[in-house]
């Protein structure tokens, strides 16, 4: 992990400079200068495309490193308890782990298309882009070795004494009947009307807004559903909460994280496709497809998840 | 096939050792066609073939291959241009010493992902056809000047390119097989291949079709055979 994120801040800072005169040359550029400005651009990318794959091999590295961690870490018994020799770090940092592989992938897609095309019309897009993202890139390599050049195996708590001893978000009761149970229903119910909205994207652009703004309301009722719901359920654990066990111990739920990380993914990525890669018409017809792609996989993906969830439940239950 | 319009190609631009080395050609090369281009030394003609084989990019002017404008495509689309549909034969051979003739030969269509022995077959058989068939297990730097010439040929065929492109294919090679160059030429052109050759060689000149001569970037003269 250090090594990767050595090598990934140092690759990231390197070619910072060479994609800044990139995308400022760029658009007064003659032909001659572009070709030029184009084989600087064919090294840039080529480092900024390791840079991307590096940071996002990380993430599920980090996880798998923290979780080796748990033997050494006096009190530890999960992640969670990993987490807290470092609190305030770690936990702050913890959203980004899901968040800037959406951003790193959202770049490849647009080099993606850059590269279907002939004459390299999203360059300046390109680089553009990853100069927006230099900051965040070096932060979150930054912050992975801050995380693990300063972990030390200090006392702390767990899982079950710090998130099973509190008071829980839902009532346990809505209308007489099990707040779990009715969490549960409405969360499989919207993520089932994602699917047919993610299919009715392809169709007309105002249903795009309507699956990013569902996605936005999905993802903190997934985590609700997950803590409150899914973990125990599956666990067959009613009083125990910690999202790191469930996926420590049923390994399979990394599936459906995945997945619906993936469908919640791809309403931002064809933001970024809509407004960053269409600069011709070539790269047009190119980005057209390649969202409808987007929005048929994460229709399937959303209905893979759902099922995947149901599967879980109904094996814990029988 | 090919179409250039008012093509110029200017080194150190904006230096005080501005060169001018193609002002404003512009030329029509159909399917089939075997164009020569003639002129002195200095003169653009290897600068101009370059741009047509798409090795350097114009500082004016527009290359259309098949009607379709390449001279503005990205470096990697202009490569697999160069690799799908032409074949180089270059003044100075470029043939890797270190490697058997065979090899030398099957070097394009490693880049088109062909397994060994379909490579070794393919470029067996051109070799075969240039007369060097005995020659496929040599190492290049123990050939005459003039088979190595031949190996460049065999070479630039060996992917069967649509178009052939020579910079002075008989300028180092003696008499005799400057007629064995000439003759392989001939069957090229005979096979429906477009050619196109820089050369002083006034027996190359009269094979071609067309023949244009450069003065100082600029086309002096252009017949038609």
């Amino acid at each position: 992990m250090l090594l990767l994120s050595i090598l990934a801040a140092s690759l990231a800072l390197l070619v910072v400079e060479k994609a800044f005169r990139i995308f400022r040359k760029w658009k007064s550029a003659d032909e001659e200068e572009k070709y030029e400005l184009e084989k600087q651009f064919y090294l840039t990318y080529a480092v900024v495309y390791i840079v991307f794959a590096i940071r996002m091999f990380a993430v599920p590295l980090y996880f798998w490193t923290m979780q080796t961690l748990v033997p050494m870490i006096p009190g530890a018994m999960c992640l969670w308890g990993v987490f807290n020799t470092l609190p305030v770090l770690c936990w702050s940092t913890l959203a980004l782990k899901f968040a800037l592989p959406v951003l790193y992938f959202g770049w490849l897609i647009l080099a993606r298309i850059n590269d279907g095309c002939k004459r390299n019309p999203l360059i300046r897009n390109l680089m553009g882009l990853y100069i927006a993202l230099s900051p965040v890139l070096m932060a979150d390599s930054l912050v992975d070795l801050m995380i693990f050049s300063r972990l030390t195996p200090v006392q702390v708590a767990c899982c079950t004494s710090a998130i099973d001893v509190w008071a829980r978000p839902i009532p346990p009761l809505v209308l007489g009947i099990s707040s779990q149970l009715v969490l549960l229903v409405s969360y499989l119910a919207l993520s089932t009307a994602y699917a047919p909205l993610c299919y009715a994207a392809l169709r007309k652009p105002i249903f795009e807004w309507i699956v990013r703004a569902s996605s936005l309301a999905l993802i903190p009722m997934f985590v609700i559903t997950v803590t409150e719901v899914l973990t125990p359920w599956i666990l067959n654990l009613p009083l125990h909460h910690c999202p790191f066990c469930l996926l420590y111990l049923a390994p399979t739920s990394i599936v459906f994280f995945a997945t619906l990380w993936f469908s919640m993914a791809v309403p931002w990525w064809t933001l970024l496709t809509r407004r960053l890669g269409r600069a011709d018409e070539e790269s047009l017809e190119l980005e057209s497809r390649l969202r409808r792609d987007l929005w048929t996989i994460a229709g399937l993906s959303t209905i893979v998840g759902v099922a995947l969830i149901a599967i879980h439940l109904i094996v814990a239950t029988t | 096939m090919i179409r250039t319009e008012r093509l110029t190609k200017i080194y150190n631009r904006g230096e005080s050792r501005e060169v001018v080395a193609v002002d404003g050609v512009s030329l029509e090369i159909g399917s089939g066609d075997f164009l020569v281009v003639s002129g002195p030394s200095g003169s653009g003609k290897t600068t101009l073939l370059c741009l047509i084989g798409l090795l350097t990019r114009p500082t004016r002017g527009k290359i259309f291959l098949n009607d379709r404008e390449v001279s503005s495509y990205s470096d990697s689309w202009q490569t697999r241009t160069r690799r799908e549909k032409m074949g180089f034969v270059f003044q100075q051979h470029n043939l890797l010493p270190q490697f058997l003739v065979w090899e030398n030969v099957s070097l394009p269509l490693l880049c088109r992902d062909v397994g060994l022995s379909e490579r070794k077959r393919i470029a067996l058989n051109v070799l075969h056809r240039l007369g060097l068939g005995s020659r496929s297990d040599f190492k290049t730097a123990q050939l005459s000047v003039g088979e190595q010439q031949r190996v460049a040929i065999a070479r630039a065929l060996v992917t069967d390119p649509e178009i052939v492109l020579a910079d002075e294919p008989t300028a180092s090679v003696d008499v005799e097989t400057a007629a064995d160059i000439l003759e392989i030429f001939r069957h090229l052109k005979e096979s429906g291949k477009t050619i196109i050759a820089v050369s002083h060689d006034p027996a190359l000149v009269s094979e071609g079709d067309t023949t244009v001569e450069l003065r100082s970037g600029v086309l002096a003269q252009s017949r038609r055979m």
